[in-house]
């Protein structure tokens, strides 16, 4: 298990002397596979290569499996590490990249060879062993890397950007590949990526950060469905969540999100304490959980249809305010069957309990966000 | 104006292909007038007997039957074999370890650069000036520098004379001093653009300074090395100005390269004749060397292209 604690890191020299990891926690179990996700420069790579050592945290404390590792070289922490770059010694065979770390723990050469030549059928590449790195396509090149981090039976494989330098379609394999070798082998995983696609698809847990700081580390599907804050929801999901400025009021004993284009009526389940009303929020809901409805339905709201892009999928449809005086702009996703050209007027209609209310006066925080 | 009236055609003088090699020409005529010439002067002078009375008249292969029948030249041969070998090793083991000592160990510290930049410096000095320092520093009499300390820490009591001791040594030292920041350069260039993940790969993967050294510095500098030993060699075997500045290849022939040879017989002698034939003979060893240095470095390795696209 690995335990982050109050990690600060501050890179000295630098003009401007910012924290690059400011006081982050996060705790890994055994087998996990983790992601970090984040923009870039939020601090993502920077705790990565603490783990790995490369880098000393200012403050704060590592500990795997409860031993603290601050001051423990990264060969004695017994992980493997495979860089965006794929680092592969480019005058070393296949092999002998794979054999590297095991000959360099004086495991003699017949082994070393023999657990290089199992760990690259692993990963499907026992017949480029005498080849040069400089040989190899790019995503033979990731395998590669992949195979040295895993040669030396490491607890905790690290994962820098893997998979940045791949094509698309290679990139959904090698993630299957990499999500299947580390079930069988059961080692605990962490890759830091800011495609959150991947992330999502990859990880049993993805830790949000920003700013150095954990937004929110949870498990993909509650990330998607109850970010706790603006950042989060905003900064996952394509296309974007849609987020609309607004107001809580209470109306006839009702509470209702005022906004410049709508009025939406919460419903008696998610009524909110008292002390919220008034405050300044923006209203979130993504694409695909509003609707196109009839003219009768309740809480419809009529807009006028903008822009129709085709997914393949589905429809991207961008709608506007009907007279096109206010800024309102909502973007939904419909079926491939539903007949809408741009200047239709139509009535849309969001699904119940799927919207969010971020509190614009605590750093969007959501307000709705389950306990 | 008439809208009816043709333009003139301009037409170019010459083909369009003939063009490259006017703009080629003058460095070309340059190169002919001040290398091509002088070679081929040299080669045809080699041949004949001209001397200070400037009337050439050719004489076939004496020159050539002079030179390996010479009593000076095993001693020669042997000078300028030393001297080659050793500045080129000295040279190229303290340009080797400085670079990786400031391009690996303290890479990126100021101190680093510092260390470098001193070593320049010899190389910057015009060579009269610093053949003068290394003059001062073992002057035979009581004056120079080693002397007067050894003098005033009792090592000695009387000066010594180290032209006449240690003439070889001399000249080497003062030879490769100015010669390692040449290698120093290029060795530091090319472990710079080693990319850092592969130095923090090896971390990771748990390994010694000596295997950085060996597996991931040593084989990026196998053609820096290379193309610095051919041309350093080349340098070393046809070098004779900080000789004849420092000993002028004295003590009697101690320090007297082949290059020296032909350069006092042609010069201080006036034998042209022969100095070129001595200079030719030269010319050829260095040909040698170098193609056998090439194959010592596989150099067909570095052409043939390796790279597999998919």
């Amino acid at each position: 298990m690995i335990t982050l604690r109050n990690i600060v890191k501050e890179y000295d020299g630098k003009q401007d002397s910012g924290r690059a990891v400011d006081g982050l926690n996060l705790e890994i179990n055994k087998g996990e596979f983790v992601a970090l996700l984040g923009p870039s420069g939020c601090g993502k790579t920077t705790t990565l290569m603490m783990l790995a050592g490369l880098l000393k945290p200012t403050s704060g404390e590592i500990l795997f499996n409860g031993k603290l590792v601050n001051h423990v070289e990264p060969k004695d922490r017994n992980i493997g590490m495979v860089f965006q770059s794929y680092a592969l010694y480019p005058h070393l065979s296949v092999r002998d990249n794979i054999a590297f770390p095991l000959r360099e723990r004086k495991i003699p050469k017949q082994e070393a060879y023999e657990r290089a030549k199992e760990t690259s059928k692993i990963l499907q590449i026992d017949h480029l062993l005498d080849r040069k790195p400089s040989q190899l396509s790019g995503g033979q090149q990731q395998r590669v890397a992949m195979a040295r981090a895993l040669s030396k039976n490491p607890e905790i494989l690290l994962l820098d950007e893997p998979m940045s330098n791949l094509d698309a379609r290679l990139k959904l394999d090698v993630r299957d590949e990499i999500r299947k070798i580390q079930r069988n082998l059961g080692v605990t995983t962490i890759i830091v990526t800011h495609d959150q696609e991947e992330a999502l698809a990859i990880s049993d847990r993805v830790a949000i950060l920003n700013g150095g700081q954990i937004q929110q580390y949870a498990p993909p599907h509650e990330l998607f469905n109850h970010p706790v804050n603006l950042f989060v929801a905003s900064f996952l999901g394509n296309p974007p969540m849609n987020l609309v400025q607004g107001e809580l009021r209470e109306m006839n004993g009702n509470q209702v999100v005022v906004t410049e284009g709508f009025e939406y009526l919460l419903p008696a389940d998610r009524r909110l304490d008292k002390a919220h009303m008034g405050k300044s929020v923006k209203f979130g809901i993504r694409p695909h959980d509003i609707a196109i409805c009839s003219p009768t339905d309740h809480q419809r709201i009529k807009m006028k249809v903008d822009l129709v892009e085709h997914l393949g999928s589905g429809k991207l449809v961008k709608v506007i305010d009907p007279l096109g005086k206010l800024d309102t702009m909502i973007r939904l996703l419909t079926g491939n069957e539903a007949e809408i050209e741009s200047g239709d007027e139509v009535y849309i209609k969001f699904k119940e309990n799927k919207f969010h209310l971020f509190d614009m006066n605590d750093n969007g925080r959501n307000l709705l966000q389950y306990k | 104006m008439d809208h009816t009236t043709v333009q003139p055609i301009y037409k170019k003088p010459f083909k369009k292909k003939m063009y490259p090699y006017f703009f080629i020409m003058p460095f070309a005529a340059l190169v002919l007038v001040f290398f091509v010439l002088p070679a081929i002067a040299t080669i045809a002078m080699s041949f004949t007997d001209l001397n200070a009375s400037m009337k050439p008249k050719f004489v076939g292969l004496q020159n050539f039957t002079r030179v390996f029948s010479d009593y000076n030249l095993p001693a020669i041969l042997w000078n300028t074999a030393i001297f080659s070998i050793l500045s080129l090793s000295v040279s190229l083991l303290f340009a080797l370890i400085i670079s990786i000592a400031t391009q690996y160990f303290l890479k990126g510290k100021i101190t680093a650069v510092i260390y470098r930049v001193l070593w320049l410096i010899p190389s910057i000095i015009p060579a009269v000036v610093y053949v003068t320092f290394w003059k001062y520093i073992f002057d035979p009499t009581e004056g120079g520098l080693i002397n007067r300390i050894l003098l005033q820490l009792g090592v000695e009591s009387d000066p010594v004379s180290w032209f006449s001791k240690a003439a070889m040594g001399i000249v080497i030292l003062a030879t490769v001093v100015s010669t390692i920041s040449g290698g120093m350069i290029l060795l530091s260039a090319a472990i710079n653009s080693i990319p850092e993940d592969l130095y923090k790969a090896a971390r990771v993967d748990g390994a010694s300074e000596k295997s950085v050294i060996m597996k991931i510095i040593l084989p990026t500098l196998k053609w820096p090395l290379m193309y610095i030993t051919i041309s350093e060699l080349i340098g070393f075997v046809s070098s004779y100005f900080f000789i004849m500045l420092l000993t002028n290849g004295g003590p009697m022939r101690d320090t007297t390269t082949l290059s020296l040879y032909a350069y006092q017989q042609a010069f201080n002698l006036k034998y042209y004749g022969y100095g070129a034939a001595v200079s030719l003979i030269v010319v050829i060893i260095s040909f040698i060397l170098t193609l056998l240095f090439l194959r010592l470095f596989d150099f067909d390795q570095m052409i043939k292209p390796s790279r597999i696209e998919d």
